[in-house]
């Protein structure tokens, strides 16, 4: 599946792979749910680890940021492993994405 | 009147404006066009920084922007008021203040907030983890707290507050000021 507005894309085709590019920057975290949605059917399939790239998310406002918390959370929920990839050139991922690894130790960021 | 943080607009003394911006929105009606935050956010950072490579600066500025007036539109409690954006430049830094009007609720929580914020007590490393698992959805002080939070935690950014009375007792006027590292000081701290 496949999710894109002028701002973001999310592309959810891959079992165990997601990418998320663009904009991020939805009015609540409630509002990232749908869009969020097809990530999580898919981990709640999955045993293996689950991969989300965002080394192409530009911009995530605070929203959002608790949405991805939720987004890990599920995986904890289900022990399904999660693996972000992430990108120290764009300066929110690398502060926003090392504080969010506490959250889980079955939480991999990975800046490529 | 009172103040968190080191509100006083001590840039403009300190260091000479080389550039000034301000914006006003009325009505506030952005929820229904929430695009629009991200554009005057995307539009500012561009006008700062134009002309320069300074991909970085002009990306934080754009969080930053964004984050402030996201807060603002959320908050203010007529729809009917002014908000406002006023971006100050200078040789080394920038600062952005983002005023609007909101209720006295939303005000008290939002001043319980910044005493913890500002205190001596508050605890860096426990703090996001616990917005986080809220989930969100929350008030002034609780729903602005996680932004106010990472631009300061996240990008070396002084952030102050002023709450100010109005001629009406259930409505305030909240300023929220960062000031902000431009690139090459911003480089060279990290």
């Amino acid at each position: 599946m496949i999710i894109k507005t002028d701002e973001y894309r999310i592309e959810c085709i891959d079992p165990t792979r997601a990418v998320i590019i663009g904009s991020l920057r939805l009015p609540t975290p409630s509002a990232y749910e749908p869009h969020f949605k097809p990530i999580k059917d898919k981990i709640e399939k999955l045993r293996d680890p689950y991969t989300i790239n965002i080394t192409k998310v530009s911009y995530l406002n605070s929203s959002g940021i608790t949405a991805f918390a939720n987004l890990i959370f599920f995986a904890k929920e289900h022990n399904v492993p999660l693996i972000m990839e992430a990108s120290k050139a764009i300066p929110w991922q690398e502060k926003t994405m090392s504080s969010l690894e506490k959250l889980w130790s079955h939480l991999s960021i990975q800046f490529i | 009147m009172v103040e968190y943080g080191n509100y006083k607009e001590t840039l403009t003394t300190k260091m000479p404006l080389t550039c000034e911006l301000k914006l006003s929105f009325r009505p506030l009606d952005l929820m229904n066009k929430w695009q629009r935050c991200g554009l005057t956010a995307d539009f500012i950072s561009q006008f700062e920084t134009i002309g320069q490579s300074h991909i970085r600066t002009k990306n934080v500025l754009s969080t930053a922007v964004n984050e402030l007036l996201e807060n603002a539109v959320k908050f203010s409690c007529d729809k009917t008021q002014h908000a406002h954006i006023h971006i100050t430049s200078h040789e080394t830094k920038i600062r952005i203040e983002v005023t609007n009007h909101s209720d006295k609720q939303d005000a008290d929580t939002l001043k319980k907030f910044l005493t913890v914020f500002f205190s001596k007590d508050f605890d860096v490393n426990t703090f996001f983890i616990k917005q986080v698992e809220k989930g969100g959805n929350v008030g002034y002080g609780e729903g602005s707290q996680l932004g106010f939070y990472t631009l300061s935690h996240n990008y070396q950014s002084q952030l102050s507050a002023r709450i100010t009375k109005t001629e009406s007792p259930e409505i305030y006027k909240i300023t929220i000021a960062i000031e902000l590292e431009k690139e090459s000081a911003y480089d060279h701290k990290n």
